[in-house]
Formats: structure tokens, C-alpha cells, sequence
């Protein structure tokens, strides 16, 4: 059976190769991620590798009651993304504490990248729901992602349609803000 | 399908470092006396702790920027006061193994260099630390070669806190740099902009961002500014090459002896390299270094790893001169494989005859004719720089 990515996050401490199917597992979010962000193959396949280095480093720390491990890794991808815009260049220091190269593209890795950008936006609204509170993320995901309907998700939560029409509402207000700020 | 799977494999096959609570917040964490340096100054009394050692410092004595040559290091009698008051700022220079030259900040009581115990450091417990002189591991160090002259260059400009200066890794509150979510953020307050250097003899003045002007030390053209002004900018750089001032740096103007100046570097101009400068010589070997390369090819997913092994033609001695594998691809039909793909420096000690295994890494794609080559290097020489050791070629098929 498949482990789940907490799982794997916990192993890699001891098993190497567990990181290795969790970076498989969420390779395509992140990259598209950052590439529809930046529009830019190598830079988001820069930004995608300074996030996984520092997820690497994370792990170990990575906390399953607080959160699921993929909100966790976009919750570290919008630093990165939000880190390197401040600084005007590609955040590094993940890279350089555990001696990672600098990442060579092939042209076909450069295609690859900009076909994955169309397919993955739903990745940067992932990424944005990491910064927010647990049920107001649960309650957008379910409307927005999976464009459920306000009574389906109420039921779904056990709370009423006013009060997940109340956690969009709120989530969006705090997503709104956020992309005014720091959108590069 | 995996799209870099060049990525995954290093991630793989890297080496975490071990999250361990930071050494400087273990040492006295009974302190209890949570007070800043300016209430400690306010007291008259200064409480010692126990010396404090960044975790990560450079261990080998012949590899990276080495150990310190001494137990000691030279403080210089730069002091310069700290905007919350306290005891003043002071720098140390510190002289490694393998022949680098690295600086190290911190408040000074006494004639010794240290750290305070506040911000996320040694527990809060407001007490004096002493630092010794420990040199720091990583890519990113305050440590230089020496010119030709055998003087030294360098230019640090960088966020810190009043606590002194201390790698964000080990502190227990958290820089705006560092993302440990178990770390509260270190206080605001007591942020500061540090920037530092070394001159050489020639330099007579130093003008910042404020407008304050510093005369350098004598012989080494030492400065040192503190400021609680301008750390909303948390971009910190380190003068790999000899500079006179980085862009955006807190050094604003130099003035030399002999009536010139110059004026520090912003992003659209460059820095004007240090009076008194000389770039080190370049390997100029009149002899033969040719040595037989043995090279091991290995396919691993997209990439091809190339494992390289000879004997050392010449010994290295100190940091100024490494071996480097240089790998590019010049009939391949993608122009950015003709440059170099493959660059991957030796960084340590070795005798004369020593077996060297340099390990690098090429991607499929770049496909066609590999040109492999080692060179001996001085380490300020450019890429194309060197003498050749060997070279060889190898196909990489599509």
C-alpha cells in the first residue's frame, strides 16, 4: 500500500528514497506552481528546488496534527516565492546548507515545464490556501477546487450552508489581501 | 513521469543536516535574566556565561576555509557603540589553515570578542558570552584569499541583531530569513545592519549610509558600522571577490591617502576594486601537469554522472588553488550544453600523487560529444582559466 506523505515525511530521516516518492508526489504542483507564477521554466524549476531542500531539512520537524504535508509544502513554496521576491533573486540557502548543485535543464525539461503550467493552476490556489486557517481552506478547496455546491460541503462538514457560505467568504477576503501584497 | 528527476536523485542522495536545538540557547538556560545589553550597561555589571561555538564551523583542518591557526584570533581596537547602548561592537580577524583570512563581529567587554545573551541566544539569559574563534563552514563565509601582496580584501555587509553576530541557524528566535515555524520571531527592535571589511593601508576614510565617516585601521583598513537604520532589507552579502563595497551596502564612499576616492557600488554600477589590490597570480607551470584521467560513466535517469580519478600532479597547500572537472558539450546542437555544464572544484588539501575523485553530473539532453577536462586553478582564476591536467571525450546518446 501506499504511504501516505506524512508517512514519508516522517521515514526520511532513516529511509532516503522516502523523499524521493514524496518529491515525485508533488513534483507537478510545485513546478506548475511557479511556473505560472513567474512564467519562467528555469526559474520555477530554480524555485521548486530551493522548496524541496528545505522541505528535506523540514521534515524531520513536519508536524501531522497541524496540517496536512502538501499545504505544508506550499505554505514553504510561498515563502520561497515571497523570500526570493523580496530579495530580487532565487533564494538559495536551503541548496547551499545540504550541498545541492545547481540544477541543469534540458530543453526538453524547459518544454515540460511550460506544457505543465496550463495544466496545474489549480496548484497556486493550493499554494495561496496554505497561508489560511484549516476550515476556512477545507470550505474554499471544496467550493472553489471542486466547485461543489454551498449544501453539499455543509453536509459534508456538519455545519450550516451559512456557515461555510461565512468560511468562503472570510477565506477569500484573506486571500484578496495577500495577492494585493505580495503578488511579484 | 518525473520532470527533473536530476533534482530528485540530489535530493536523495543529500545529507540533511540534523535539526538540533541551537547550542548558544542550551548553554545556560537558567539564567533568568532576560534583559537587553542597554540594561545591562545600565547596571555597570556585565555577567559572563560560558564561551559560545557556532555549531557549524569547519572541523578539517585541510578542507574549505580551514580551522583557526591560533586559539585567539587579533582583536582589533575598532569599538564602536551599539544604538541601544551596551558594550560596544568590536571585530576579530582570525587567520585559517588553509591560508584564508575570515572576520568575525561581535560585542567586545573586556578585550574579548562575544556575543550577548538575548536574541535567541544562550536562552535569553543576559549574560556575556565569549566567542571563540572558530571558523564558519558553509559556501557563504566572511573569509578571503589573500592579493598578490598578500594583503586582504573583503566586504560584509549583512542583517544581524544586537546580540553580535551569529549564523540565523542558531539562534532560537526566529530572522525574517529563517522559516523554522517552532522559532518565535526574534524582536524587532534589535535588529541591526552590520557591515564590516578590510581595506588595506591605503584607504584613509569611510563615509555610510548616514553620513558618518570612520577612519580604517591602520594597515588592515578595518571598518565596522552598526546601525538600527535600514534593516528592513534582510539581502546579506559577503565580497567573494575583493570589492570596495557591495551593491546596496551600507559603505557609501572610500577616500584613500592619496587623494582619490571611491564610490561604492549600486546595482547599475560596479564596485571600483580596492586600492592597493593586486589579483594573485595564475597557475603558470612551465612543466607538464598531464596525468591519465580514469573516467566512469553512469546513466541515471536523465542525467549521466561522470566519475573522475587521477593522480595529483602538483600538491595543494591552502584554499588559493583547487582541481577542477569541467565538462561541455561543443557539437551539441542546444548552444547552452557548448558552455560549461559541468563545473565541480576540488576543496581541499591533497600531496603531490594523491588519488583526486571529482564527481559531476551532466544531463541527457545534452547529447552528443562530452568534453571532459580537469585543470589545476588558481582559485580566483575564471572558469576558463588553468592549466590542463587531462582531457578526454565521451558520448552521451539521446
Amino acid at each position: 500500500m501506499d504511504r501516505s506523505d506524512e508517512e514519508l515525511l516522517a521515514a526520511c530521516g532513516r529511509d532516503r528514497a522516502a523523499f524521493g516518492v514524496f518529491y515525485e508526489r508533488h513534483e507537478r504542483a510545485v513546478l506548475g506552481f511557479f511556473g505560472a507564477v513567474t512564467r519562467r521554466p528555469e526559474l520555477a524549476a530554480d524555485l521548486t528546488a530551493e522548496t524541496f531542500a528545505a522541505a528535506l531539512e523540514g521534515a524531520a520537524s513536519f508536524d501531522a496534527s497541524r496540517g496536512m504535508a502538501r499545504m505544508w509544502l506550499f505554505g514553504i513554496a510561498r515563502n520561497v516565492l515571497s523570500g526570493s521576491a523580496r530579495r530580487g533573486r532565487v533564494e538559495t540557502a536551503a541548496r547551499r546548507r545540504i550541498g545541492l548543485e545547481t540544477l541543469v535543464l534540458a530543453p526538453s525539461q524547459v518544454e515540460l515545464i511550460e506544457s505543465l503550467v496550463a495544466e496545474e493552476g489549480d496548484a497556486i490556489v493550493e499554494a495561496w490556501l496554505a497561508e489560511l486557517p484549516e476550515h476556512e481552506a477545507g470550505a474554499l478547496r471544496a467550493r472553489v477546487l471542486d466547485e461543489r455546491g454551498y449544501a453539499e460541503i455543509a453536509r459534508d462538514l456538519r455545519v450550516s450552508e451559512a456557515v461555510v457560505r461565512k468560511r468562503v467568504s472570510r477565506g477569500l477576503g484573506r486571500l484578496r489581501r495577500r495577492l494585493s501584497q505580495e503578488t511579484p | 513521469m518525473t520532470i527533473l528527476p536530476q533534482l530528485r536523485d540530489a535530493l536523495v542522495r543529500a545529507r540533511p543536516r540534523r535539526r538540533r536545538r541551537p547550542l548558544f540557547a542550551g548553554l545556560l538556560a537558567a539564567g533568568g535574566l532576560a534583559v537587553t545589553g542597554a540594561a545591562l550597561a545600565a547596571t555597570g555589571v556585565i555577567p559572563f556565561g560560558d564561551p559560545v561555538e557556532p555549531t557549524r564551523v569547519e572541523r578539517d583542518p585541510q578542507r574549505g576555509v580551514g580551522v583557526p591557526t591560533d586559539q585567539s584570533g587579533r582583536l582589533l581596537a575598532l569599538r564602536v557603540p551599539d544604538p541601544g547602548g551596551g558594550p560596544p561592537w568590536g571585530l576579530r580577524i582570525v587567520d585559517t589553515t588553509r591560508g584564508l583570512q575570515c572576520l568575525q563581529a561581535g560585542r567586545v567587554v573586556g578585550e574579548q570578542l562575544g556575543l550577548l545573551g538575548q536574541d535567541g541566544i544562550a536562552g535569553d539569559d543576559g549574560r556575556f558570552h565569549p566567542m571563540p574563534p572558530a571558523t564558519r563552514s558553509g559556501w557563504v563565509t566572511p573569509c578571503q584569499l589573500p592579493d598578490a601582496n598578500g594583503r586582504f580584501f573583503i566586504a560584509v555587509d549583512k542583517l544581524s541583531y544586537a546580540s553580535g553576530d551569529a549564523d540565523p541557524r542558531e539562534r532560537a528566535c526566529r530572522e525574517p530569513t529563517d522559516r523554522d515555524p517552532d522559532k518565535p520571531r526574534c524582536p524587532r527592535a534589535d535588529r541591526r545592519r552590520i557591515a564590516f571589511g578590510l581595506l588595506g593601508p591605503e584607504a584613509s576614510k569611510v563615509t555610510f549610509a548616514d553620513g558618518s565617516t570612520q577612519v580604517p585601521t591602520d594597515g588592515d583598513g578595518a571598518y565596522l558600522y552598526v546601525s538600527a537604520e535600514g534593516t528592513e532589507r534582510t539581502e546579506s552579502g559577503s565580497g567573494d571577490r575583493p570589492v570596495s563595497g557591495l551593491p546596496g551596502s551600507a559603505v557609501k564612499r572610500i577616500d584613500y591617502r592619496d587623494g582619490t576616492h571611491c564610490t561604492a557600488a549600486t546595482q547599475r554600477t560596479p564596485s571600483c576594486t580596492p586600492k592597493g589590490y593586486v589579483e594573485p597570480e595564475r597557475v603558470h607551470s612551465s612543466k607538464s601537469l598531464r596525468r591519465k584521467l580514469t573516467v566512469k560513466t553512469s546513466r541515471d535517469g536523465q542525467v549521466t554522472w561522470i566519475k573522475v580519478r587521477f593522480r595529483a600532479p602538483v600538491a595543494i597547500t591552502d584554499a588559493g588553488h583547487e582541481y577542477r572537472l569541467l565538462g561541455r558539450v561543443p557539437d551539441s546542437a542546444d548552444k547552452r550544453c557548448r558552455a560549461v555544464v559541468m563545473y565541480v572544484p576540488s576543496n581541499r588539501n591533497l600531496q603531490r600523487g594523491d588519488t583526486v575523485k571529482l564527481e559531476g553530473i551532466v544531463p541527457n539532453d545534452c547529447n552528443g560529444r562530452l568534453q571532459v577536462s580537469v585543470v589545476f586553478a588558481a582559485t580566483t582564476e575564471r572558469n576558463d582559466g588553468g592549466k590542463l591536467v587531462g582531457r578526454l571525450t565521451r558520448s552521451i546518446a539521446p
